[in-house]
């Protein structure tokens, strides 16, 4: 039973995850000068990887792209085509349901995520690559983003599965969780970003787990 | 052996904003009776089975399924528990295949043998995606995996709505070779009143969410009656007696609808003088149409705890 909800959950983000890393593989390409249509060339790299680049905004788009997609669609997208109509007064537990619909999001934003942070911090590593020492101690404001995306991915998911009298008043998990990340990414110390993004997953979770037991379907 | 109602509600409460959609709902359907749950569209019927499924809280009142309250079944209990939903959602995605197999995983006495008979039956194949049927091949698969882990208790949300006239019949059809293994409990709500006349031994009647009417199906179309009254000049005031649903005038005529004719309301229309009376029976479909249409007015009270009771519209007025 728990399979099939794990590969219901999985089949169901397909997409988004294949729309997803095609965004990131743009991404690391356009990060990297490498070529993705034959007809492109190589081109020069300027900008210093984690120091100085453009990785801020890309991340934010294709990872945080895909983490509140993701929360949405396992939410919203299941309550707009009726079919926890057809899952919930199934004979399993719903906080159990709900469980796994977040470990396999939260676990497809995060490893995506942290996949297009490893394999542009395998491209900066690799000698010949760019003309610069690599530390990976570089990379930790790269890792703060990546730990906000958990944040963002929480108030999406919430923000589809709390009731509100219309769709602006529902996305405020949302727009707070957003406001959040951009703190944790801020944060002066690597120890602060994680008690904050802790923190803020912990309320998430439990307002999650409030609202979907106490709301109607 | 004492047998417990498959379900009870005592005083379901909902509301919604300002609006109370169900009304202190007092209903027992007991085992092995096919109910039929009516009303028009916002009476609360949906409501109410969502209520009784824990898809919706109520703002107050009680609901035990199959003997224990429905906010702590256990697990073995609700899988003898099937709910079909109002429109068969199901994951356009899967197969029906793929469906089967996601359903069964969470019932331990999934009969994968009466599966493949009604899909058989139906002739749907196994790799077709769920998207792709029809509305009546939706309600078809719908309906074989609600029964397949071979429910006490079989609740349907409005099974039959949108389906075309030869597939509803199959469907009913099916439903009532389903219906015929003992000890089995159907709640069902419709608009079909054919449907309801066809499969239903009893039926309630919810009323701007209030049950109006719980009563065999017979029963409550006995004792709707239409009675004609001819008159020679002007026409009498509105009669005053027990059970009056409506009252109507057409050219000479007075048409009254009433609950329970008996000798009262017979006495109280002698009355009038009118120079013919004529008594009608209703088919359940007109007997529901006149108990149920026109401005909300307080209708007489027709819950009838005692099937065998003689009177049945005498509880006066709401």
């Amino acid at each position: 039973m728990l399979k099939r909800l794990v590969v219901k959950e999985l089949r169901e983000s397909a997409g988004l995850v294949a729309l997803a890393v095609l965004g990131m593989a743009c991404v690391l390409a356009s990060l990297t000068g490498f070529p993705i249509l034959p007809w492109q060339q190589r081109s020069e790299i300027y900008q210093y990887p984690f120091v100085r680049d453009s990785l801020p905004f890309y991340f934010a788009l294709s990872a945080g792209g895909l983490a509140i997609a993701l929360g949405l669609k396992q939410t919203a997208w299941e309550l707009g085509q009726g079919t926890y109509y057809f899952l919930l007064h199934r004979p399993v537990h719903r906080q159990r349901i709900f469980i796994i619909k977040l470990a396999v999001g939260g676990m497809l934003a995060m490893s995506l995520s942290g996949l297009l942070i490893l394999l542009y911090a395998w491209w900066a590593m690799t000698p010949g690559h760019f003309p610069a020492p690599f530390y990976w101690s570089m990379t930790f404001p790269a890792w703060k983003m990546w730990i906000a995306i958990l944040t963002v991915y929480l108030g999406a998911f919430l923000s589809g599965i709390r009731p509100g009298r219309w769709f602006g008043s529902r996305l405020v998990p949302l727009a707070a969780a957003i406001s959040t990340a951009l703190m944790i990414s801020d944060a002066s110390w690597f120890w602060l970003a994680v008690a904050l993004s802790l923190a803020t997953s912990l309320l998430g979770v439990f307002a999650i787990f409030h609202y979907v037991q106490q709301r109607d379907y | 052996m004492i047998m417990s109602d498959a379900i009870v509600t005592k005083r379901l409460t909902k509301h919604y904003g300002r609006k109370r959609v169900v009304d202190s709902l007092n209903l027992r359907v007991p085992r092995g009776s096919v109910y039929g749950f009516l009303g028009r569209n916002g009476a609360g019927k949906s409501t109410t089975i969502k209520m009784l499924l824990g898809m919706v809280h109520a703002d107050y009142g009680q609901v035990e399924l199959l003997g224990e309250p429905a906010d702590q079944l256990c697990w073995e209990t609700r899988s003898r528990i099937a709910y079909l939903a109002e429109g068969h959602p199901c994951y356009g995605w899967m197969t029906i295949g793929e469906a089967v197999r996601f359903t069964s995983s969470f019932y331990p006495n999934w009969n994968s043998t009466l599966v493949d008979q009604i899909l058989d039956h139906f002739q749907l194949s196994r790799r077709q995606k769920f998207r792709r049927l029809s509305r009546g091949q939706q309600a078809q698969v719908s309906l074989a995996l609600a029964v397949a882990p071979d429910p006490e208790l079989l609740i349907l949300d409005d099974p039959t709505l949108g389906l075309d006239t030869v597939v509803r019949r199959d469907f009913l059809e099916s439903l009532i070779q389903i219906i015929q293994r003992q000890g089995r409990t159907i709640l069902f709500s419709s608009h079909i009143l054919g449907d309801v006349e066809r499969v239903a031994d009893r039926i309630g009647i919810l009323v701007a969410g209030v049950l109006r009417v719980d009563c065999r199906t017979d029963q409550f179309r006995e004792s709707i009656r239409k009675i004609v009254l001819e008159f020679h000049g002007e026409l009498p005031e509105q009669p005053l007696c027990p059970g009056l649903v409506s009252c109507r005038q057409v050219g000479s005529q007075l048409e009254l609808v009433t609950v329970g004719y008996d000798d009262v309301q017979r006495e109280a229309i002698e009355a009038l003088n009118p120079r013919s009376i004529e008594v009608l029976d209703l088919n359940l479909e007109d007997a529901f149409i006149e108990y149920t249409r026109g401005p909300r007015r307080p209708l007489p009270l027709f819950v009838m705890e005692n099937q065998d009771a003689q009177k049945t519209g005498s509880q006066g007025a709401a």
